[in-house]
């Protein structure tokens, strides 16, 4: 109807309503610009930062950790390739995907189970084998959210031969993470846990590098936005020597003992050889098996490191410090002669010498080159335990050596307020007897007597041992090199230190010790046998060579055999064959085969 | 009939020049904006779909290219000449309708499309314009008749079939776009406007409780006050907590009659009676809604409210949309930047959630041209229900304008997490042939009665 012929009620009709939905349709409007201007201004950036989280995954690329070099540049411990399967749960769980992921990954469900709770990145497992890769790649269209990945694991090529020394690495564990995260510690990262490892750790560690995936919304990745490469981390150099480390650790296997070889280097305190048996195989502990458990329950201490942790009485060869402190005290001649007639009786208490007939007279010198007992504890008694306590610490026993591993133990020095806040008694002589001699509340660990030898090598120069020489980057820049630690024992004359040496040298050449004699290379040692409560006696040797006039010593070692026997038939033998491989290597010459010694009978 | 006859030959006469006349007289503002949204529309929909393939934009560009010429085609026809033949109109739609439920093809178990191998066509878009211009029609023959009552129920019955074999379909989404046109022509056809505001009050306060009441039913944790925990009991069942609030809403509302006699406005006592009944009845009727309502659809229908309620069902699709809203900041991501869109978050990205891409790539600034081309939109659609020259082209004009105007509020206000999800497109700027072309025509008969306003 035209407005024309309108009435005018009509007109009035139409307007009334069309003003009112003038703004009627104007306000919504309004409304919708408010909430974009609350939307895109006030809250713009907390949504741009949850749609970056929607779209970013942030996958960790390990590092691979430093290589372990000895001191020849043969490699001790590296890293292989690994495939690894990575999950990202999505927001939205899929039943289907999971039910998938379980079938071909079965083993992984625990994994699966909680990455599915925490919503974060997480390896399903490592080494998978080709046929499961190939079946994760052939369903992964139905899987997706599925990132597989090479990643680096540790390897130790040597298997048990380094196994104490380089330690070994495992996962973080959640605790650790916390602690570590502002160190840029990765959640499935690998920490070591023991030896080198673990004291190297921040040289050792590289930086992770990062792969920024765009995903789509059902978790397929579309692109790489970007990659932060990985710092490989920085590469060490030990003083260690594969070849000597292998001579003496197949010569104590060879006795079916348990026991410990450390060589040290006097000239700067380097550790040549680290050796401890029964040892493990650290590759086990790289990606987590049964047999982990196994090694822990084992009675015979697999694990342990004898060599640093392992405290034993020193027997015989603490003899050595006995009568370094008597001739420096002068409170005892080494003219003098005493008579062994096989035992000692002090009270009513009888101390045995080895030899049942009896040394006969002996002076200091031959009293030391048979080794004869009742000639030390008459020492030991002249002299006393306070004497002997002051020079058993100005050698450092007693307290750890403060070598570049961990876990060392002190041992143990005797002394009259030691035994009274011990076991609230007084000191008795016949403690003293003992003590003197190397036996009773005296222990020490194979790595003190090492270094106790070393510097008598050093005719009183006292290096702190070190295993770590540098450390270099991948381009080859020097980050760290050891200073040696030099400690004098200035206090002791160098007569002293002649008439000591020459008694050590007969010791090899004609007395307890024959069986580590090599006529080319001389050395100087002390065998012991340490009795023990727990059954056979320790078999010790201690030693360093070459011991000739003007010439400096190369190499010291401490052997000791568990339960082994007697030192000059046990031990001696295992230090000749490393001094053997060790005068090869240098002297690039062979061992003429009528040096080899004669079968003959040796004490203590 | 003879009249009716007579108008057309009169109006034919008139139009010798027709061409001429729509060029100079069209409401080249209105023709303007509607093509810069489409133009806007065609490059969202090409970065939308970019990694899938061009069919999307090709086939977009070619109903736009049909809906041009149907917009000139509609400028040209004298929307007068729809009055005559509303009857017509009104049968062929049913016909359409009743055509689709047969011969139609289903998607996501809609039965809606009719095939016809190079495009398909979704009828209900067309069967709302014509029913537009059958309804404007029926109600222009005769102002007298329509204070009857029986006029009322005429016109209900004559929306009732339409809505039944929409219901058939299932078609709810298509359904909810015919309010805003019913209930301006009502308002406009003189019929008694105190039961149309009842009947509006009644379904405002039915859909409000349906809302709380399923609210209250899903979200079990806001239960724990005494004062919801009453609410809900009264919401659930016939009990003494229903018969409370009955009472309240009763004291309530007298009171506010009350008060406004006080402030000595003259409120017949009548007016008190049918509010409170309304009100209760609004109530009762919300005492058994749930049961045709199944878990999943309350689900969508709350969970605008509180999308984090269930956050990877119900909820996801609006929290990732509002994320991607919000994350386009004041500039945006750029063109073809968006990754909420583009990944696969935001579910229907080129179609109903078209303008949270737009708000992506372009920002605060791209949707504020988008929202300036829709206000352009609706003020010169308003400007030409002032300017219409009959009272059949106010009918016509405004159930468009308000038709417009409602997709629009309802499409973003949707995309904003404001609204319900409801599927509606966003009209010009959506992926969808049918809702292009039938956009296209509503403009058309605006351009229509724009160019005819000074004809007598």
């Amino acid at each position: 109807m035209d407005w024309e012929n309108s009435p005018y009620l009509l007109r009035k009709q139409f307007y009334s309503v069309l003003n009112i939905l003038r703004y009627l349709l104007l306000l919504p409007i309004g409304v919708i610009y408010l909430f974009l201007i609350y939307y895109q201004i006030f809250r713009g950036e907390y949504y741009y930062e949850i749609s970056e989280k929607n779209r970013l995954r942030i996958f960790s690329i390990n590092a691979p950790r430093g290589i372990i070099y000895d001191v020849n540049n043969n490699v001790i411990a590296d890293n292989r390739p690994s495939i690894t399967v990575f999950y990202y749960p999505l927001q939205r769980v899929n039943a289907e995907e999971v039910n998938n992921l379980l079938s071909i990954l079965p083993f992984a469900r625990d994994k699966i189970f909680n990455a599915l709770k925490t919503k974060k990145v997480v390896s399903l497992g490592s080494d998978l084998d080709r046929q499961t890769i190939f079946h994760l790649f052939l369903t992964k269209h139905r899987i997706g959210n599925v990132f597989v990945s090479t990643e680096f694991k540790r390897r130790y090529p040597e298997n048990e031969l380094f196994s104490h020394l380089i330690g070994y690495v495992g996962e973080i564990t959640y605790s650790e993470y916390l602690s570590l995260r502002t160190k840029g510690y990765g959640y499935t990262d690998i920490v070591g846990r023991s030896g080198i490892e673990k004291v190297y750790e921040e040289y050792l560690k590289g930086v992770n590098g990062a792969l920024f995936m765009e995903v789509d919304a059902k978790g397929n990745p579309t692109r790489i936005l970007r990659t932060v490469p990985p710092k490989v981390g920085k590469n060490l150099y030990l003083t260690i020597d594969k070849d000597l480390q292998k001579v003496a650790r197949d010569a104590i296997a060879r006795t079916g003992k348990n026991g410990a070889v450390v060589g040290v280097d006097p000239r700067d305190g380097a550790i040549r050889i680290l050796v401890s048996y029964k040892d493990f195989n650290p590759n086990l502990f790289v990606v987590p098996t049964e047999e982990k458990k196994i090694l822990l329950k084992d009675k015979s201490l697999p694990l342990l490191n004898r060599a640093l942790q392992g405290i034993y009485p020193p027997g015989s060869t603490f003899k050595v410090l006995t009568m370094i402190a008597a001739l420096n005290e002068k409170k005892f001649p080494s003219k003098t002669t005493v008579l062994c007639q096989g035992s000692f009786k002090f009270g009513d208490k009888i101390f045995k010498c080895w030899e049942k007939k009896g040394h006969g007279y002996v002076d200091m010198f031959n009293g030391l080159r048979v080794s004869c007992n009742v000639y030390f504890i008459n020492l030991g008694l002249r002299i006393g335990i306070d004497e002997i306590e002051k020079y058993a610490k100005m050698f450092y026993f007693g307290e750890k050596t403060g070598i570049d591993l961990p876990y060392e133990v002190a041992g143990i020095v005797p002394s009259r307020n030691w035994k009274k806040n011990k076991f609230k008694e007084e000191w008795y002589e016949g403690d003293t007897v003992s003590v003197s001699i190397g036996q009773g509340y005296i222990v020490v660990t194979p790595i003190q007597l090492a270094v106790f030898v070393s510097a008598v090598a050093n005719r009183g120069i006292f290096y702190t041992p070190y295993i770590v020489s540098r450390v270099e980057d991948v381009d080859g820049e020097i980050l760290y090199t050891h200073t040696p630690n030099k400690k004098d024992l200035t206090k002791i004359n160098s007569e002293v230190w002649d008439f000591v040496i020459n008694s050590m040298k007969a010791v090899v050449s004609s007395g307890t010790g024959r069986a580590a004699y090599i006529p080319e290379f001389p050395a100087a040692g002390k065998t012991g046998t340490a009795q023990n409560p727990q059954g056979e006696d320790h078999a010790w040797f201690i030693c360093f060579a070459p011991a000739e006039e003007d010439k400096q010593a190369e190499i010291a070692l401490a052997v000791i055999v568990e339960h082994g026997g007697k030192g000059g038939s046990v031990a001696a033998p295992i230090a000749r064959e490393v001094l053997i491989e060790y005068y090869k290597k240098t002297r690039m010459k062979q061992i003429t085969p009528q040096t080899v010694h004669s079968e003959v009978e040796y004490g203590d | 009939m003879e009249t009716e006859h007579k108008v057309t030959i009169v109006t034919l006469k008139k139009e010798k020049d027709i061409i001429r006349q729509v060029i100079n007289e069209s409401n080249w503002y209105l023709i303007g904006c509607v093509l810069s949204l489409t133009m806007i529309g065609l490059l969202m929909i090409y970065s939308t779909t970019l990694s899938n393939s061009l069919s999307y934009v090709i086939k977009q560009f070619f109903a736009f290219l049909v809906g041009v010429t149907i917009l000139f085609l509609f400028s040209i026809i004298n929307y007068q000449l729809f009055q005559a033949y509303y009857i017509h109109l009104y049968g062929f739609s049913v016909i359409l309708l009743t055509l689709v439920l047969f011969i139609g093809t289903a998607y996501r178990n809609t039965r809606a499309w009719i095939d016809f191998k190079l495009f398909s066509l979704q009828v209900s878009e067309i069967a709302r314009i014509l029913f537009i211009l059958s309804l404007a029609g029926f109600i222009d023959r005769d102002y007298t008749k329509n204070r009857r009552l029986i006029q009322l129920f005429k016109i209900v019955a004559f929306f009732g079939l339409i809505a039944f074999l929409l219901i058939l379909q299932p078609d709810f989404s298509a359904l909810v776009v015919y309010f805003p046109i019913i209930t301006i022509m009502l308002y406009l056809s003189g019929v008694n406007r105190k039961l149309l505001s009842y009947g509006l009050l009644f379904g405002f306060t039915t859909a409000v409780l349906v809302l709380i009441k399923i609210y209250l039913m899903i979200k079990e944790n806001v239960r724990s006050s005494n004062i919801v925990n009453f609410v809900n009991a009264s919401l659930n069942d016939i009990n003494i907590q229903y018969i409370i609030v009955l009472i309240l809403i009763g004291i309530l509302t007298w009171f506010v009659w009350w008060i406004l006699k006080k402030l000595l406005f003259r409120v017949k006592i009548s007016y008190l009676i049918l509010t409170i009944i309304v009100l209760w009845s609004s109530y009762t009727l919300v005492n058994f809604s749930h049961r045709f309502v199944k878990l999943y659809q309350q689900k969508r229908l709350i969970a605008f409210l509180d999308p984090y309620f269930d956050p990877t069902g119900a909820g996801y699709q609006i929290i990732q949309t509002r994320i991607a809203i919000g994350s386009g900041r004041i500039f945006g991501k750029g063109l073809f930047g968006s990754t909420q869109a583009k990944l696969g978050f935001v579910p229907e990205k080129h179609t109903d959630f078209i303008f949270s891409v737009i708000c992506e790539e372009f920002g605060l600034l791209g949707a504020t041209i988008v929202i300036s081309l829709y206000l352009l939109l609706i003020l010169e659609g308003t400007k030409i229900m002032f300017s219409a020259r009959d009272t059949f082209g106010v009918l016509l004009s405004s159930s468009i304008v308000s038709m417009f105007a409602f997709y629009f509020f309802i499409n973003v206000g949707m995309c904003l997490g404001i609204l319900p999800v409801v599927g509606l497109p966003l009209p010009f700027l959506s992926y969808g042939g049918s809702n292009l072309v039938s956009s296209y025509m509503a403009v058309g008969i605006l351009n229509s009665i724009h160019i005819r306003r000074y004809i007598y």
